[in-house]
């Protein structure tokens, strides 16, 4: 099977890395659609010492590709090389990973944190030393530019794929990796863009797959901003922002209003209490009391509150309109959002320098590790936005010992995050794939259909092998 | 009586379905011909309907970008003015993806984008400012048809010369998705290179985003002679479908051409159908016809046959036999002529038998009379003679030899009589043929001589051996011999040979008499027929009668004024008479 992915711009490697990790690779744990953990590579696990410890047992069957046995050793090794400076940051909290018997692992933490196990579910399972060697259906064979070719590992443990093996093959633009499905060069489209689904839906030889994608979109603010540090300019655009009207207007209806950074389907999500309402009358007179009233500008002839600026990323379509409609909806309120497209090379560095006064851009809502790791104030951080009022109840959040604790801290993390918002969130995001009908996808509610690609089967096969 | 049969239901058949045939054929052709034609301007209209939202769907998004830039150029706004306006105008009409207001000199004022533009004004729209220029259709990065519009602001009192807008053409697609043509006729739309824009088959669609479009050859090629007035309808083979094509073209810039094509099985199904169904019922109608023309037919015949077989019937002598017809028609009465032609062929036949009867009982009793007479007379005169010579004995004994002589003749004539009617008791044995003919030659000498004819035997070089009775075939041979002498005027010569043929003898008996007449000859051997005066007419009968129960064969030639051969053969025997066999 041949993957198209059309990379936008200076944004050469997104989603092609990323799906030859999903091929190639398997973590520890993975994750449902509601966000409780489940059995992968470690078959269960076990907290001891009051949350200090973590026992991980391991199946008994799983081969890197190389042929080399997952032992408890070997495992343990992988895991103490984890590189924790950018992400898997929970991992900072192991003090020691030693192998047990003949098929368990033990954790000795320094302090509880409950995204240990959510990042294992994160963390690919890699051969020390050999990062593509790995435990996956697919093994890589070979690499070329930035297409990719993989094939069927027989070993897997959980039953060698029925497709031989799977090329990834990268397209400077959508348009290119659509033609080339059309043409048959290709099996599958990583990604419809959300103007073109009906069409793409309405043809007979795809088959699109839709699912809800763990990325939110959101307007995130500096809070070191000399206005946008006020608590009211922040719930005032949150008040003036339409999310249904985003979503209709700048997503094509494609994707869910987001009330901040927890999935609606997650487990521990609760909506919250107060949810923000698209009052911009309330949002006017917000700004009115708290000394930002509408001053005339003779420059723009149109009287304004305040300008700010907002960087969204230059090469993607994919936020203009939304960015368009979000700012026309601060407009009439007086707010003057100006839009400034950066490169993705340059955005960034922006926001880690917290060089920025907002920004408009999606971010991972995977799991409740990710949104700890995106909000909680570190040095060094991603986005240094200078946001530190959730930082107490995310680290309760970490250490929350009971789903209850959990649940409750994520309760207080929204209403947190609405009294004193870091950003307004707007919506989370639908993803749209199309697969050639040659193919047999197992689609799973909920689920994006990648997740499961290994039982994928060419059309018919099924039927044959069932006769 | 099939070949009459098979040729009525033919002919009616013929007469009846052969038109309705004819008919069927010069319909069906023009029903062809006229749902041909009706398909095609059906979809013409269709063409031409799209074709016309076409143009206004193109036209409104034109005037949408001119009255942007009539409203900028107009109204002395402020850059930030200008930008939030286009942004109000990108928002409110969702498929303009950027709008931005240059200057002659083609500097952006004002835009859209949330950054820098991405557009310029197009070379070519330089050369016509006149009138708003489209640039050529291209598949965008989001998969959707786009194009470029640009319009040269006219009089404009600011730096705003032009509106340039990049435009989704995806309202286009859906216009075309919505036309449907039947259940696989779609539209597409063409641009003025040829090139695929639209296309109403979603599956069709991939091709527009083909930069070689190979697949839409056809729809290519027909556009093309379309546009060079070559062609208004065309029928093109795609991907194993034949389709019928129209085309109508936008009376407006952009010069696009929509294409409304259907597989022609689809479009000719009213008259296909219709074709299927004549057929069905021409097949039908001939069924009918011929099962209803061969009953009839046959019902028809039937009484013909009847009549037949009641001809025949009667040409074998079945005198009683009639026929029994049903109807009213020319056959009933045939059939009642013919019951009364029978019953007056049974009256004349009776008639004739009476006649015949009495023909022949005038004969048998004239033969009766001549035969018997002389003998009953012979001994009537020798009664009356012996009343009067009782007392000589010499006479009493020459009564009695008289007696039983003519006593003889009359016992001879009664059995003859007798036997014509029975088998004639025979006894076989071998006999040899030389020596019986030969002697009833010899016997016979004394009556050719008194006839004054010359009587000879012809016998075989070697003795030929049959097996019959001596003594009838003795009778058979002086027959024929007496008859020949009889017939034969003085001088004449009767021969009795004997000769081999084969496997078989033969004895002929021939002579140079006066011959018998031909019609004659074909009874010569019936009883009671006699060429002479008098007699019986039984010895030919009998002679035939013996020969045919010996198993031989008797037959005549006879030449009037010439003579007369009778031949008679019987198979050879190997067997031989007991003496010679002892010896």
């Amino acid at each position: 099977m041949r993957i198209g992915i059309g990379a936008p711009k200076g944004m050469p490697n997104t989603g092609g890395p990323a799906l030859v990790g999903l091929l190639n690779s398997e973590p520890w744990l993975t994750t449902k659609p509601d966000g409780r953990l489940s059995d992968r590579i470690a078959k269960d696990w076990q907290w001891e010492q009051g949350g200090l410890a973590l026992r991980l047992r391991l199946r008994p069957n799983v081969y890197f590709h190389d042929g080399t046995k997952l032992t408890p050793q070997l495992a343990a090794e992988a895991i103490r090389a984890t590189d924790t400076k950018k992400d898997n940051f929970s991992l900072r909290s192991v003090t020691s990973v030693e192998p047990e018997g003949t098929d368990a692992i033990l954790l000795t933490l320094k302090e509880r944190n409950a995204f240990v196990l959510t990042d294992l579910a994160a963390l690919p399972v890699i051969k020390p030393g050999q990062p593509n060697v790995a435990t996956g259906p697919y093994q890589v064979v070979m690499r070329n530019g930035q297409d990719t070719t993989l094939s069927a590992f027989p070993q897997y443990y959980r039953g060698q794929p029925a497709l031989a093996g799977i090329e990834v093959i990268n397209y400077p633009t959508q348009r290119n990796a659509w033609s080339a499905l059309m043409r048959s060069k290709i099996d599958m489209l990583y990604d419809v863009s959300r103007d073109s689904v009906e069409f793409v839906q309405a043809e007979t030889t795809v088959r699109t797959y839709t699912s809800q994608r763990a990325f939110y979109i959101l307007l995130a603010f500096n809070v070191r901003h000399p206005i946008l540090r006020s608590v009211a300019v922040r719930q005032a655009i949150n008040e003036a922002l339409d999310r249904e009207a985003l979503v209709r207007d700048g997503l094509r209806g494609q994707g869910l209003v987001a009330d901040g950074p927890v999935r609606p389907q997650h487990w521990a999500y609760a909506p919250p209490e107060h949810p923000f309402r698209f009052d911009p009358a309330g949002a006017r007179s917000r700004l009115d009391a708290a000394g930002f009233p509408l001053k005339p500008s003779p420059e723009r002839r149109v009287p304004v509150r305040f300008s700010f600026r907002c960087l969204l990323f230059g090469n993607d379509p994919r936020f203009e309109r939304l960015a368009l409609v979000a700012q026309k909806e601060l407009a009439d309120i007086g707010i003057d959002m100006r839009l400034e497209p950066v490169p993705l090379d340059k955005l960034v560095p922006q926001l880690g320098a917290g060089d920025f006064d907002a920004f408009l851009f999606e971010m991972s809502g995977r799991s409740l590790a990710r949104v700890y790791d995106f909000w909680r104030f570190s040095p060094g951080m991603m986005v240094n936005s200078g946001y530190r009022s959730a930082d107490a109840v995310l680290d309760r959040i970490r250490s929350a010992q009971s789903d209850e604790d959990t649940r409750a801290a994520v309760a207080e993390l929204l209403r947190v995050m609405h009294d004193d918002p870091p950003a307004a969130f707007i919506a989370w995001q639908t993803a749209s794939r199309a697969v050639s009908a040659r193919f047999d996808v197992a689609a799973e509610p909920d689920r994006d259909i990648l997740s499961n690609l290994w039982m994928w089967r060419p059309a018919g096969a099924a039927t044959q092998a069932a006769r | 009586m099939r070949r009459i049969t098979t040729r009525f239901v033919l002919l009616i058949a013929t007469a009846a379905v052969l038109p309705l045939v004819v008919y069927g054929a010069v319909s069906v052709q023009s029903l062809r011909r006229g749902t041909y034609t009706s398909v095609l301007d059906g979809n013409a209209k269709v063409a031409k309907q799209v074709a016309e939202q076409v143009k206004r769907y193109m036209q409104d998004n034109t005037r949408i970008l001119q009255s942007v830039g009539t409203e900028l150029a107009a109204t002395g706004l402020t850059p930030f003015q200008q930008e939030r306006a286009l942004k109000d105008y990108v928002l409110a009409f969702r498929e303009f993806r950027e709008i931005t207001v240059f200057n002659a000199a083609g500097e952006p004022l004002a835009t859209s984008a949330p950054g820098k533009t991405r557009l310029t004004i197009p070379e070519q729209a330089r050369k016509q400012p006149d009138k708003p220029f489209i640039e050529p259709v291209r598949v965008d990065d989001d998969l959707l048809p786009t194009t470029t519009i640009a319009v040269r602001l006219p009089n404009s009192q600011q730096d705003a010369a032009w509106v340039v807008g990049e435009i989704a053409l995806e309202e286009l697609w859906r216009m075309v998705n919505h036309v449907h043509v039947g259940t696989s006729g779609y539209a597409l739309v063409v641009g003025e290179d040829g090139h695929l824009i639209a296309h109403g088959n979603p599956d069709e669609r991939r091709h527009i985003a083909d930069p070689e479009q190979t697949s839409a050859a056809e729809e290519a090629r027909f556009a093309a002679d379309f546009l060079a007035g070559r062609k208004i309808s065309d029928e093109y083979e795609e991907n194993d479908v034949r389709k019928l094509a129209v085309a109508s073209a936008l009376e407006a810039e952009p010069r696009w051409l929509v294409i409304v094509e259907q597989p022609k099985d689809e479009a000719m199904a009213t008259a296909s159908q219709a074709e299927r169904q004549l057929i069905a019922i021409i097949l039908l109608a001939l069924l009918t016809t011929i099962v209803v023309g061969y009953f009839w037919g046959k019902s028809f015949i039937q009484r013909i046959f009847a009549l037949t077989r009641v001809t025949r019937s009667l040409a074998e002598g079945r005198m009683d036999t009639r026929v029994a017809l049903t109807g009213q028609d020319e056959i009933r009465e045939l059939g009642d002529a013919f019951n009364s032609m029978a019953d007056k062929l049974v009256e004349l036949q009776e008639n004739i038998r009476k006649q015949e009867r009495q023909v022949m009982f005038g004969r048998i009793a004239a033969g009766l009379v001549h035969d018997l007479s002389h003998p009953i007379q012979n001994i009537g005169n020798s009664c009356k003679l012996i009343l009067k010579m009782w007392e000589d004995a010499e006479y009493r004994d020459t009564f009695r030899r008289m007696v039983e002589r003519e006593m003889q003749v009359v016992k001879r004539v009664l059995e003859d009589l007798q036997n014509i009617a029975k088998p004639i008791p025979l006894e076989r044995f071998p006999i040899e043929l030389n020596r019986t003919v030969g002697e009833t030659v010899e016997s016979m000498q004394p009556l050719a001589e008194t006839a004054g004819i010359t009587l000879k035997a012809e016998l075989s070089p070697e003795p030929l051996f049959i097996e019959g009775d001596l003594f009838a075939l003795g009778r058979v041979y002086r027959n024929l011999v007496v008859n020949a002498i009889q017939a034969t005027a003085p001088g004449g010569l009767v021969v009795a040979a004997v000769e081999a043929q084969g496997e078989r003898v033969q004895v002929r008996v021939y002579d140079t008499g006066c011959g018998i007449p031909p019609d004659r000859l074909q009874a010569i051997f019936e009883d009671f027929v006699t060429t002479k005066r008098r007699g019986l007419g039984l010895g030919l009968a009998i002679s035939r009668k013996i020969v045919e129960q010996l198993g031989g064969r008797i037959s005549v030639a006879s030449e009037v004024g010439k003579g007369t051969t009778f031949v008679i053969d019987f198979a050879r025997t190997s067997a031989r008479p007991m003496a010679q066999a002892a010896g």
